[in-house]
């Protein structure tokens, strides 16, 4: 450290994300030790964050309903699971992607926001009932590995099933009346199943079924929204989505507050409904319009004609439907009842064809690009503003690393507008391809996509470690393209759960860092890219880039 | 430094120093009844099993040598705690599916093992142990930059208006306990920074 460099406490501003002086950003612009202590400051922070504060060892527990709490930054140990992915946070619990150090397997933490003491009995009732969960092994449910407290906090492990929901699976789109009833008759034996064993689910909507990736149906948050206050998504009153909802929850006084087996019924059928009308069976525009029409029972079962449905299952569908939970059929029966009209109705309609698309997470994936002319601001201070590949449109890559071959990716950059861009894939067989991005002036981000706005590619094999760069400038000649990379050289591997980003000639690890992590795992791969953004740097005015593991469809991590 | 935890080790192996050994368990004792409540030891059970762990460091400190290797005395005490809470499983039997998974899983226990749960608690304890220290001996306007700022991560100009000092200020008193903090955290053989 020269004498010219400044004291910790002048780093400090912009290791903590504050704008630090003009002098002390000139200086880290030029100086590497610096750099070197402002991120050595960062990590000492997030360490005294991540281990200090409200997460101590002695502390008495407190009962604090439903504080909000932060979400816990990736290599955060709960208990033995290490948090690699944040998958989003409920009204009432976060849900994060972790891994079990021990059985290394894919899983699902849900750590409900609502601390509570010893002694509590609502965390009592809590844990039975999902002890009770962990009990219940069918292939149909997403299974319950464990129950525990994390720092007073209710949590639960299940296995980690990638897939879709039936709501971003069909939203938009028609289903044929066979897929639906299969697909029904399938969820139908799994309640049969639970209800055996004494559990109710008590909210089954489309946005409770999964579809895994032998494209059958998986029922899930069994159970638990009779717990909503500790796991569940406040949807509506009383829990439960409005426009599925049974008419006997929403009816007046005198009836209990959850749904009984009689409610998963209607559940199904409202599902079934929904598959074949393409609408809910109280749909509004408001919440309080679908209550309105829940406790009218008021269906449209003519939407049911309009789409072609057969008579037979437009029976069933309206018996799961009635308004009287006695009047419906019991799960087991609706099941046999969805599997004998499918069974006769093929011999008839042979030719109808199913839909077996297999389905995989749809991943986004946006790698940002510097658009100013402006001297680039000092690293500390742009660290959080990078968005990462995204799924859905909005969670971060590390939640879909290692991306899996059908995976569907789309690739974004911003940029400037007269700017060019060119896009080049190295794939893990080390093999160079130059794709040319598409303009997408959406709203007020002038960017780059590819293949198109809105549209996705597949991830196709080899499989190994994959980079993508985004280089702003002139397209060059392919000779000189090829010169920059390692042709032939297959991207070294990287850990399951990370990956790296170029961002201004920097390199970084990406994911939990230090715990899951050696250095050695990942830094061939670092070094191959940095290379490559050297010799890249020779043509074009900027180059950012992402590198990240690619696994086969059917390995597991 | 003439306090280190090095000496506090060294004190607590000689026998007679009261003062030490009470420090030491207040340190440790917390760590230890988290860390076997962990194992799925129930809460009761616990207070035995540290209590067992307790009567064997007295004699196992008196062959444990110091060094400046990182980690070196979290990893021994894990052992000794393993070993301890082994053998209160074998003793207790297969009573209990949680012991029982626990008495086969590890039969013998290496030199380098460790484990991922026991190292967070640990440094959670001593990073606990450290700021507490920190926090007691430091003005509250002090404290209340570091905290606010570093631990909380609030905008340095709110606290700079709250305490009365000036934003610059937050960040030197901020800089200040991080370094102390850091130093402590050095004495425990538990570097601030994991990298």
């Amino acid at each position: 450290m020269n004498p010219a460099c400044p004291p910790d406490d002048q780093l400090l501003a912009l290791a903590t994300d504050e704008p630090g002086s003009d002098a002390v950003c000139e200086h880290i612009d030029q100086c590497a030790d610096c750099r070197m202590r402002v991120k050595l400051l960062r990590g000492e922070i997030a360490e005294l964050r991540s281990l200090s504060g409200p997460h101590t060892v002695s502390l008495p527990k407190t009962v604090i309903a439903g504080s909000p709490t932060a979400s816990l930054p990736s290599g955060t140990a709960i208990d033995r699971y290490h948090i690699v992915g944040d998958l989003g946070s409920g009204g009432q619990a976060d849900v994060y992607r972790v891994i079990d150090p021990e059985l290394h397997r894919d899983l699902v933490l849900k750590l409900s926001h609502r601390q509570s003491a010893e002694g509590d009995q609502f965390r009592d009732a809590l844990l039975a009932e999902a002890r009770l969960l962990a009990g219940l092994d069918h292939p149909g449910l997403v299974r319950v590995f464990n129950v525990g407290l994390y720092e007073g906090r209710p949590y639960l492990v299940l296995d980690h099933v990638p897939g879709r929901n039936l709501e971003q699976t069909f939203t938009g789109k028609s289903t044929s009346v066979r897929e639906a009833a299969r697909l029904i008759a399938e969820v139908a034996r799994v309640v049969a199943y639970a209800h055996r064993h004494g559990v109710v689910h008590g909210d089954i909507t489309p946005r409770n079924i999964l579809i895994d990736s032998q494209n059958h149906p998986r029922l899930i948050d069994f159970g638990l929204s009779k717990f909503e206050n500790a796991w569940g998504e406040s949807r509506g009153p009383r829990g439960g989505t409005p426009e599925f909802l049974p008419p006997e929850i929403v009816a007046d006084a005198g009836l209990p507050p959850n749904s009984g087996p009689a409610g998963d019924v209607f559940g199904l059928g409202a599902t079934l409904y929904w598959l074949l009308a393409g609408q809910p069976p109280f749909a509004a525009s408001t919440a309080l319009g679908a209550i309105a029409r829940a406790r009218r029972c008021d269906i449209d079962f003519d939407a049911l004609k309009r789409s072609g449905v057969p008579a037979r299952v437009e029976r069933i569908c309206r018996q799961a439907l009635a308004a009287h939970p006695h009047d419906r059929p019991t799960a087991e029966a609706l099941a046999d009842a969805l599997e004998r009209a499918s069974r006769s109705w093929i011999t008839r309609r042979r030719a109808f064809g199913g839909l077996a698309t297999i389905l995989a997470i749809v991943a986004l994936f946006s790698i940002w690009s510097e658009i100013t002319e402006q001297p680039p601001p000092p690293p500390a201070s742009v660290v959080h503003s990078i968005p990462k590949l995204t799924i859905d449109g909005t969670r971060n890559i590390s939640n879909v690393v290692p991306l899996r071959t059908g995976d569907r990716i789309a690739v974004s950059c911003n940029i400037s507008q007269g700017e060019q861009a060119i896009m080049v894939w190295f794939n893990a067989a080390g093999q160079l391809k130059q794709f040319s991005p598409v303009r997408d002036v959406a709203a007020n981000i002038d960017r780059m996509v590819y293949p198109a706005p809105h549209e996705e590619i597949p991830l196709t094999a080899p499989e190994g470690t994959d980079m993508i760069f985004f280089c702003r400038g002139q397209p060059i000649s392919e000779s000189d393209l090829n010169a920059c990379f390692p042709v032939g050289d297959p991207p070294p591997p990287l850990p399951a759960h990370n990956y790296l980003e170029l961002l201004r000639g920097e390199v970084t690890l990406q994911g939990p860092h230090d715990k899951l992590a050696s250095r050695s795992e990942f830094n061939p791969a670092e070094t191959m890219m940095k290379n490559i953004n050297r010799s890249l740097m020779k043509h074009f005015q900027s180059v950012t880039g992402i590198a990240f593991p690619h696994r086969r469809a059917d390995e597991s991590d | 430094m003439p306090d280190t935890r090095v000496s506090l080790i060294e004190r607590v192996r000689n026998q007679d120093d009261s003062v030490a050994w009470a420090e030491f368990f207040a340190i440790y004792r917390p760590l230890l009844v988290a860390y076997v409540r962990h194992r799925g030891v129930s809460e009761h059970d616990a207070a035995d099993v540290v209590q067992e762990v307790f009567s064997r460091l007295v004699p196992a400190l008196a062959n444990f040598q110091f060094d400046q290797q990182r980690g070196r005395f979290r990893s021994w005490l894990w052992r000794v705690t393993h070993n301890a809470l082994a053998d209160w499983g074998r003793r207790r039997g297969t009573r209990d599916r949680a012991e029982r998974a626990w008495v086969d899983q590890r039969p013998v226990v290496e030199e380098s093992e460790s484990d991922v749960a026991w190292d967070e608690l640990y440094r959670r304890r001593i990073l606990e142990v450290v700021t507490e220290r920190v926090r007691a001996t430091t003005q509250p306007v002090t404290w209340a930059c570091f905290e606010g700022r570093i631990l909380a991560g609030r905008p340095a100009a709110q606290i700079a208006a709250e305490t009365g000092v000036s934003v610059n200020a937050v960040y030197v008193n901020a800089s200040r306990l991080l370094s102390r903090i850091r130093e402590e955290c050095e004495s425990f053989q538990e570097p601030l920074s994991v990298s």
